[in-house]
C-alpha cells in the first residue's frame, strides 16, 4: 500500500495555527451563528513544547493532524466498520454514512461524546470497553477479542477475576443498573481457549535488542508480551515452577482455573517469548549478571511473596499458616493439612479466598476474624458474599493478641477488641481495649496480612527502595536510579489487582521501548482520560442487566469448580445493547487524540488529508496555506529520504506513525 | 462548485493589510488566501476573516443615542436623518470659524483615503487610530536620509544575502503587522545561511527560531547600539567608502567624539548585555555582508528617538542603506491629483498645539504629524467640538485608565457635552459606540472599494492593491468613505465634483496608465518592477539638505536637553518608578490579535484555544513569582502609577525575571464572544502620553508603553 505523508519541519512552524483556522474554512466545521471559542471543531491543532529554563530555552512548535496510522486503532474499534484506509494512498476515512457516532442522537452532547466513556477512563489499562461492548452487540466476537488484545493479554483471566472499575464507573448505573462488562469480556476473550479461535497479535520485524523479565505474574508477562509484539527477543525468569505468579499460585481455582491462564500463557509463549521457571532472583541469577548475559533492558516484576509478620506470641506455632502458603499449597496440588476448626486472621481478598480454600479442602469449621468492620474490610463486596454464602463465620473487630500453644502446636487463638484500625489521617494504626478478650479455639490459625517482597536482590543489585519497602521507580517511567532497569507490579506499587500489574507491565514496555531506541523517556505523552459524565439519551434499550449464573453454595462443596459460569451467546449479545454509547469508541482509540465527535451530524469526523485534494494533485490546506512552508506532502518513504538527503533528522518522538517530524 | 470563485482583494484584519484572494460560493464567503500575484501570503487573523464577516454581532442599521453618552441606548433613524444630523453640526462648527476643532480618528488605509480629502477640505485634521507606535522611527530617517517616512518598511528581508544578519529588537516580527510573508521571507534567508538574531526581554516564536537570543532589558536599546558602534569605530570596521563618501563631512568626527566613553563595559549595565556579547555582535554585524534591523517596541519609549537615532547611525556606519539585506528606501511611483487639491489648515497659525496648556513649555517641538491623539485632553480643553470614528475604538485604546470615557461625559457649564458630537462608524457596538451620538453601520473589508496606496508599506511599498467588494453588505451597512464622500458633497462640494469613489481612483491611477477596472483584471495588484537597490548613486545623493546622511542634528542641540546625538541613559520613567513599581511590564503582542477592537477580540476563531489566543493571563518568571510566593493560576493585582487590574498569573521561562508580560488589547466588555471570552486590558495600566509629557523627547518618542509595575497578591 502507498501511504501518503506530510513532512512537517520544525525549523519553520512557527505555531501560528493559520492552518487550523483554514482547515476549518475549508471543511467548513463551524457555524457562524453559534460559534464561540472553545467550542468549535478542528482537524488540526497545534503542540509545543519548551525546554530549559531562562535564559537558555529551546521552543518547539508542530501540527498534529490525523496522522494516518499504518495500522489504525479507529479502524479496529469502530463497531461499525466505517473507518477504512484508502488503498490508494494510506489515508484512514470515515465514511460519513456508516458511522452512527456510536448510537448518537442528532444534534446531540458533542462535547460529552469527545470525552472518554467512563469505563475506559477507569480502566486501569483504558481498555476501549464502549468498542468491544459494542462490536460484541453486532455478534463481531473475533474483531472484539482483537480489539481487547492491543490493551490487555489477559482478558480470560480479567473477565473471571477483574474488579471491574469499569462498572462502577458505568453510566448505564444512573440509569438502573450497570452493563455487565466482565461478563461480557469473558465471553470474547474465551475464543482465546481455542486454537482455532484465539487471537495471536501480529509482530513487528525483529529488533536485536534483548530484553529480561523478571516475574511471569500479570505485570512480567503483560511487559513481555507487548514488547514481543514490537519484535523484542524477551527472556522472562520465575522463581516458581510454574508461570503466571498470584494469578497461579494466589487465585484459587474455583475463580480462575488453570487451563484459562495456561491458555492465554500459551498465547505469550507462542508469541516467542522465552519463560524459564525455577530461577530465582537473586540466586540463580542477578542483575549484574543478566547485564553481563548482554541483556540491554531489565524489568523486574517479581511482586511480594512474602507475608509481614503479626509480631505476636506464638506466631511459629506449628498449625500457624500464611494464606499465601496455603494458596499456593492448593494450587499446586502439595498436602495441605488442617484439622476441622480453622481460624483465617485477615479482612482481605486472600483471607476470603483462603478461608473459601479450606473449606474445599476438608476444614468443617471455618472463620475469619478481622480488625475492621464489615465495612471497612479490604476486600471486595462480592467475595464477601461468596463467603457468606458458603457459610463462612466472618467476625469483625478483634485482633490476634496470642496464639495459644498445647502440646507444642496450635490449639487456639485469643483476640483482643479493636477499637479502632486507622488513625484521624486514615493511616493504618489500630487501637485496641485489652480489657475485652475473647478466646477461640483452633486446629489452625491462616494469617492473611500484608505482602512484602524480596529486598536482597534489590539491595545487591544497587536498586533503590522506597520507605516502605518496596522497590523504587519512577512513576511516569518506571525506570529505576539504574537506567537499563525497570521496576512494576506490586513489587512496586504493593498489593494492587491484576488488572493494575496489567497497566504496570504495559507502562513498562513502553518506557522500555523508548529505552533501547533512545527516545526521551520523559517525553511519554500522557493521555487526558476526562470522562464522559452525563446521559443525554432518553431512548435506550431498558432491559434489565443480566444474572450471572453462578454454582449454587451446595454445589461448590469439597470441590474448585468454577464459580461463576460464562454468559451464553445471546445472553452477551442482549446485555452488549445495554450499552447507552455515551463516548464514541473510535475516539478512545486513538492515541493521538485527532478524531472529533461532529454533535451537529452526530458522527465523527477528522481530518482526511484532504482526500480530494491530494487526489487531482493539489496539496491538502494545512500544506498550502502554511504561512512558513513547513509542511511538505509526499510518499511517507520519499519523505524519509529527502529529510536525509537534506540533512534533517527525524524526531522519533512525535514521528510515531504516517507522518515525519523533522529538524 | 460550479458557483465558486477565487476573487482578489486586500485584507484588513490588522494594519499589514496583505494581498488576499477570497473564495466566494454563491455569494457567500467560504475561505482566504494570500494572492499568490503579491507576496502569497495570509495569516491566521487573515483565515479568521469570514468569522468577521458573519459574526451575528454585525451592526446593520444606522443608531442614534437616546440615553446619556455612556448608557448604550440607542434608537434606529433613518440614513438620511443621520447624514442631516453630521451636516448640521459640521456646518455650524466650520461657520463659526473652527473647523480645525472637528477631528477624524480612522486608520489612514491609503494616502489616496477620501476621509483624509474630506478633513483637508473642510478644515479639520487628522487624528490616526492608533498612538504613533512609529513616529520616532519616521522621524529618524526623515532626519538622516531626507527620505520619506519610512514607516512600517522592514527591510526586505526576501534580499538579505548568505552571512547577512537580522536583527529583531523588540520586534515580533512572526507576529505579522508587516506582512504575513514575512515569516516565510526570514526563515528562508535563514535557510540560504543568513543569521537571525532576537533582541528581546521576552523568548518569542522567533527567539526561539534564532541562531541568538539576547534577553535584554527593556530600554537598553540605545545603550546596546551605543556600545556596538563604540567597538566598530574603536576597532575601525566601520564602511569606509560609506563614511566617506555619503555621510555629510564633520558629522563622523563628532560620532567618534560622542562613541569615545560608549564602550560595552559601560554600556552593559544599561542593557543587561554582557560586553563580551556586545563586542561580538558588533563585530559579526561589521563583517557580514548585510545588516538588516527592525523595531517596534524598541521605539515605543519615551526617549524612543535616541534609539531609533542609534538605529541610524549603526546601519549608516556599517553601510547598510538601501543595500540588499539593509533598510531599503522606498522609491515612489506618484498618484495623479484630484484637482482641485485641499490645503490642509495650518494648526500652528490657528493658535493650535498638541500638547495643550503645556504649549509654552513644549512649543519648540515639533511632530511629524501635528496633531496626535490626546483627544481626552482636547477635548477638556475646548479644544476638540466634533469627533469622527472609524476603524478605531478610542475608549478602549486611549492609555490612561480610560480619560477618553470620563471626557466625552464631561459637560460645560450650560450642561452641554464639551464634545459637541460624537459619531462611530462600526462593524459592531464597542466600547466607543457606546458614547456616540450617532452610531452609524460600516462595511467590512469584504464589501467595500478601497484604493491602496501607501509607498512605504512592506506590501505596497513598490505598488498599487485594490480592495473591491467580494459579497454584498448586509442591512443598510454603508461604508465610512462613501459617507464622508457625501458629507463632502453637501458642506465643500467644490472637493468633490467627482461622480463616486470609483470615479476618484480611476483619476488618481491615470497617472500610472491605470484604472480600477485595469488593476480588477491585473489580479487587483500592480507593482513597477524590482525595489531596486543603493538609489542614492543614481540620483547622486540623499534627500538631506547636504544630500548627504546625517548623524548629528544639531537642530535640537539646545532643546532642554542635548539630543544632537543618542542619549545612551534608559528611560526617565524608567528610572523615575524604579523603587515603587520594581517590575518592566512588556505589552506583548501575538499573531492572533491586532489593536483594542472588535475586530479580533470578538471573533470567535481567534479566541478559541485551538486556533486563536483565548484570554490574556499575566507572563511571570518563576523565580520571580517564587520570590513573592506566588503559584501558577493565582489570581494578583497589577498596579501601575496610573491604574491597576486583576489577572491570573501564569509561570513561564520566556520572560526575564524582571519584568511581567501582558499581550496587548485584551478588555474588550461589548460583544458576545469577546465578553465571553474575558481578559484585562493593558491599557489601564499605561499612562496617557499627555500626562507624561516630562518623559518624552517630543519629537517622534512618546512614553506609551514603557510602563512599570508592581504586584500585590
Amino acid at each position: 500500500m502507498k501511504q501518503i505523508g506530510m513532512m512537517i519541519d520544525l525549523n519553520r512552524c512557527i505555531g501560528c495555527r493559520t492552518c487550523v483556522v483554514a482547515c476549518r474554512n475549508y471543511h467548513e466545521l463551524f457555524d457562524h451563528q453559534t460559534a464561540d471559542p472553545d467550542n468549535i471543531p478542528y482537524y488540526l491543532r497545534v503542540e509545543s513544547r519548551v525546554q530549559g529554563a531562562f535564559p537558555d530555552l529551546t521552543m518547539d512548535t508542530w501540527i498534529r493532524p490525523c496522522q494516518h496510522c499504518p495500522e489504525p486503532g479507529c479502524l479496529d474499534a469502530c463497531p461499525e466498520g466505517a473507518i477504512a484506509k484508502d488503498l490508494e494512498t494510506g489515508v484512514v476515512q470515515i465514511d460519513e454514512e456508516k458511522c452512527a457516532g456510536c448510537q448518537a442522537e442528532t444534534g446531540s452532547y458533542p462535547e460529552e461524546k469527545a470525552k472518554s466513556a467512563p469505563c475506559t477512563a477507569t480502566c486501569p489499562a483504558h481498555l476501549n470497553v464502549q468498542g468491544y461492548v459494542n462490536m460484541a452487540a453486532l455478534g463481531q466476537f473475533d474483531e472484539a477479542l482483537k480489539l481487547i488484545k492491543k490493551e490487555n493479554p489477559f482478558p480470560a483471566v480479567c473477565g473471571r477475576v477483574c474488579h471491574h472499575p469499569c462498572e462502577e464507573a458505568c453510566s448505564r448505573g444512573e440509569k438502573d443498573t450497570p452493563v455487565a462488562i466482565n461478563a461480557i469480556k469473558r465471553f470474547i476473550a474465551d475464543l482465546d481457549l481455542d486454537p482455532e479461535t484465539r487471537h495471536v497479535p501480529a509482530i513487528k520485524a525483529a529488533k536485536d535488542q534483548r530484553v529480561a523479565v523478571v516475574g511471569a505474574g500479570p505485570a512480567g508477562l503483560t511487559c513481555a508480551y507487548f514488547l514481543a509484539r514490537e519484535g523484542y527477543p524477551v527472556t522472562v525468569f520465575e522463581q516458581l515452577p510454574v508461570a503466571g505468579g498470584m494469578m497461579a499460585v494466589g487465585i484459587p481455582a474455583y475463580r480462575l482455573p488453570n487451563d484459562i491462564l495456561e491458555a492465554e500463557i500459551r498465547v505469550i509463549t507462542d508469541m516467542g517469548v522465552d519463560i524459564r521457571t525455577d530461577v530465582a532472583l537473586g540466586d540463580d541469577v542477578t542483575i549484574d549478571t543478566l547485564r553481563e548475559d548482554g541483556y540491554d533492558a531489565l524489568f523486574i516484576a517479581s511482586g511480594l511473596q512474602l507475608t509481614g509478620r503479626l509480631d505476636v506470641v506464638g506466631e511459629n506455632l506449628p498449625g500457624v499458616h500464611s494464606s499465601l502458603d496455603i494458596l499456593k499449597d492448593a494450587a499446586l496440588g502439595n498436602p495441605v493439612e488442617l484439622g476441622e476448626k480453622v481460624i483465617v486472621i485477615g479482612g482481605g481478598n486472600a483471607a476470603v479466598d483462603a478461608a473459601l480454600t479450606v473449606k474445599r479442602l476438608g476444614a468443617k469449621n471455618v472463620s475469619l476474624v478481622c480488625l475492621e468492620q464489615r465495612g471497612e474490610m479490604p476486600a471486595w463486596e462480592h467475595e464477601i458474599n461468596d463467603a457468606l454464602e458458603e457459610n463462612i463465620e466472618i467476625i469483625n473487630g478483634l485482633g490476634p493478641m496470642r496464639f495459644v500453644e498445647e502440646d507444642g502446636r496450635l490449639a487456639g487463638v485469643e483476640f483482643q477488641r479493636c477499637t479502632a484500625v486507622f488513625d484521624e489521617d486514615g493511616g493504618f494504626a489500630p487501637a485496641y481495649d485489652d480489657c475485652e478478650l475473647t478466646s477461640m479455639e483452633a486446629d489452625s490459625a491462616i494469617v492473611s496480612i500484608s505482602l512484602v517482597g524480596e529486598r536482597e536482590f534489590a539491595e545487591d543489585g544497587g536498586i533503590a527502595l522506597t520507605s516502605a519497602g518496596r522497590l523504587w521507580a519512577d512513576p511516569l517511567t518506571l525506570q529505576t536510579r539504574l537506567d537499563w532497569v525497570f521496576a512494576g507490579g506490586d513489587s512496586v506499587h504493593g498489593s494492587t489487582s491484576v488488572i493494575e500489574a496489567i497497566a504496570s507491565g504495559k507502562q513498562a514496555a513502553a518506557s522500555i521501548d523508548r529505552y533501547v531506541r533512545g527516545l526521551d523517556l520523559k517525553a511519554a505523552e500522557e493521555r487526558d482520560w476526562t470522562m464522559a459524565g452525563k446521559v443525554f439519551r432518553e431512548q435506550y434499550d431498558t432491559s434489565e442487566r443480566v444474572a450471572i449464573p453462578r454454582l449454587a453454595p451446595e454445589e461448590r462443596e469439597g470441590n474448585f469448580n468454577e464459580l461463576e459460569q460464562t454468559l451464553t451467546q445471546d445472553m452477551v449479545m442482549a446485555e452488549a445493547k445495554r450499552c447507552l454509547n455515551c463516548g464514541c469508541a473510535c475516539m478512545q482509540s486513538c492515541p493521538f487524540g485527532v478524531l472529533q465527535f461532529d454533535g451537529k451530524a452526530g458522527i465523527s469526523h477528522k481530518c482526511n488529508f484532504c482526500y480530494d485534494l491530494i487526489t487531482t494533485g493539489q496539496k491538502p490546506v494545512c500544506a498550502e496555506v502554511c504561512l512558513t512552508d513547513a509542511l511538505t506532502v509526499g510518499e511517507s518513504e520519499l519523505l524519509k529520504q529527502e529529510a536525509e538527503s537534506r540533512g534533517l533528522a527525524i524526531i522519533e518522538e512525535l514521528s510515531r506513525a504516517s507522518h515525519l517530524y523533522v529538524k | 462548485m460550479e458557483n465558486s470563485k477565487w476573487i482578489p482583494t486586500v485584507c484588513y484584519q490588522c494594519k499589514a493589510e496583505c494581498a488576499i484572494i477570497a473564495r466566494v460560493e454563491d455569494g457567500v464567503l467560504k475561505e482566504i488566501r494570500g494572492n499568490p500575484h503579491a507576496r502569497g501570503k495570509a495569516c491566521v487573523k487573515s483565515m479568521s476573516g469570514i468569522s468577521l464577516e458573519y459574526s451575528p454581532d454585525r451592526l446593520m442599521h444606522p443608531l442614534k443615542r437616546v440615553g446619556g453618552r455612556g448608557e448604550g441606548r440607542f434608537e434606529p433613524i433613518s440614513w438620511e436623518e443621520a447624514m442631516e444630523i453630521m451636516t448640521d453640526k459640521l456646518q455650524a462648527l466650520r461657520d463659526s470659524g473652527e473647523a480645525h476643532k472637528m477631528t477624524a480618528s480612522f486608520f489612514p488605509h491609503s494616502i489616496t483615503d477620501p476621509k483624509w480629502r474630506f478633513l483637508n477640505a473642510y478644515g479639520g485634521f487628522l487624528n490616526t487610530a492608533l498612538p504613533h507606535c512609529d513616529s520616532a522611527k519616521i522621524v529618524s530617517w526623515i532626519k538622516t536620509t531626507g527620505g520619506v517616512p519610512n514607516h512600517h518598511i522592514p527591510p526586505a528581508w526576501f534580499t538579505v544575502p548568505k552571512g547577512g544578519i537580522m536583527i529583531l529588537s523588540g520586534r515580533h516580527a512572526f507576529g505579522g503587522l508587516e506582512d504575513a510573508a514575512i515569516p516565510r521571507d526570514i526563515l528562508d534567508a535563514k535557510e540560504r545561511g543568513a543569521k537571525l538574531i532576537v533582541i528581546d526581554p521576552m523568548f518569542t516564536p522567533d527567539a526561539a527560531k534564532a541562531d541568538w537570543w539576547l534577553p535584554i532589558r527593556p530600554g537598553g536599546d540605545t545603550a546596546l547600539f551605543a556600545g556596538m558602534i563604540h567597538y566598530i569605530i574603536a576597532n575601525e570596521l566601520y564602511d569606509k567608502d560609506f563614511v566617506a563618501n555619503w555621510i555629510r563631512e564633520g558629522d563622523f568626527d563628532k560620532l567618534t567624539q560622542w562613541a569615545a566613553d560608549k564602550t560595552p563595559e559601560q554600556m552593559s549595565p544599561i542593557c543587561d548585555i554582557p560586553a563580551s556579547d556586545i563586542r561580538k555582535l558588533a563585530d559579526e554585524c561589521a563583517k557580514a555582508p548585510s545588516v538588516g534591523v527592525d523595531s517596534f517596541k524598541g521605539i515605543m519609549l519615551g526617549n524612543a528617538m535616541d534609539f531609533s537615532h542609534a538605529w541610524c547611525i549603526f546601519l549608516a556606519i556599517t553601510g547598510n542603506i538601501d543595500n540588499p539585506g539593509g533598510q531599503p528606501l522606498p522609491d515612489l511611483v506618484p498618484l495623479s491629483p484630484v484637482e482641485p487639491v485641499p490645503t490642509p489648515p495650518d494648526l500652528h497659525e490657528l493658535g493650535w498645539h498638541r500638547t495643550g496648556p503645556d504649549r509654552d513649555k513644549f512649543e519648540k517641538f515639533s511632530f511629524i504629524m501635528e496633531p496626535t491623539w490626546y483627544e481626552a485632553q482636547a477635548i477638556r480643553n475646548g479644544d476638540l467640538k466634533i469627533l469622527m470614528v472609524a476603524e478605531a475604538n478610542p475608549a478602549l485604546t486611549e492609555m490612561g485608565d480610560f480619560g477618553w470615557q470620563q471626557a466625552v461625559q464631561e459637560k460645560d457649564a450650560d450642561g452641554n457635552y464639551k464634545l459637541d458630537l460624537l459619531v462611530s462608524f462600526e462593524l459592531f457596538m464597542s466600547e466607543t459606540a457606546k458614547y456616540a451620538d450617532l452610531v452609524l453601520p460600516d462595511r467590512s473589508f469584504f464589501e467595500r472599494w478601497e484604493l491602496l496606496y501607501m509607498p512605504w508599506w512592506y506590501n505596497y511599498g513598490h505598488g498599487v492593491a485594490l480592495r473591491q467588494p467580494v459579497v454584498d453588505a448586509p442591512g443598510e451597512c454603508r461604508h465610512a468613505n462613501d459617507v464622508f464622500i457625501e458629507l463632502g458633497k453637501r458642506i465643500v462640494p467644490e472637493y468633490f465634483q467627482f461622480k463616486d469613489l470609483i470615479e476618484y481612483y480611476d483619476i488618481e491611477l491615470s497617472g500610472l496608465d491605470l484604472s480600477v477596472e485595469k488593476l480588477q483584471e491585473a489580479g487587483g495588484h500592480w507593482a513597477p518592477g524590482t525595489m531596486g537597490f543603493r538609489k542614492y548613486e543614481q540620483r547622486g545623493g540623499f534627500d538631506t539638505p547636504s544630500q548627504k546622511v546625517h548623524l548629528y542634528w544639531e537642530d535640537l542641540e539646545e532643546a532642554p536637553w542635548d539630543q544632537a546625538l543618542p542619549r545612551v541613559a534608559p528611560p526617565a520613567e524608567y528610572v523615575a518608578h524604579a523603587e515603587a513599581f520594581p517590575f518592566y511590564l512588556v505589552s506583548y503582542r501575538t499573531i492572533y490579535h491586532a489593536g483594542s477592537g472588535q475586530w479580533t477580540f470578538n471573533n470567535p476563531q481567534l479566541r478559541d484555544k485551538v486556533s486563536g489566543f483565548h484570554s490574556n493571563p499575566l507572563l511571570m518568571n518563576p523565580a520571580a513569582a517564587g520570590e513573592l510566593g506566588i503559584s501558577e493560576g493565582d489570581n494578583v493585582t497589577v498596579q501601575s502609577p496610573s491604574g491597576d487590574v486583576e489577572v491570573a498569573v501564569a509561570l513561564t521561562e520566556r520572560i526575564r525575571p524582571d519584568c511581567v508580560g501582558l499581550a496587548h488589547g485584551f478588555g474588550s466588555t461589548v460583544g458576545a464572544v469577546a465578553t465571553a471570552a474575558g481578559g484585562v486590558s493593558d491599557n489601564r495600566l499605561i499612562a496617557d502620553a499627555g500626562t507624561t509629557l516630562d518623559y518624552q523627547d517630543l519629537i517622534g518618542g512618546e512614553a506609551h508603553v514603557s510602563t512599570r509595575v508592581r504586584i500585590v497578591t
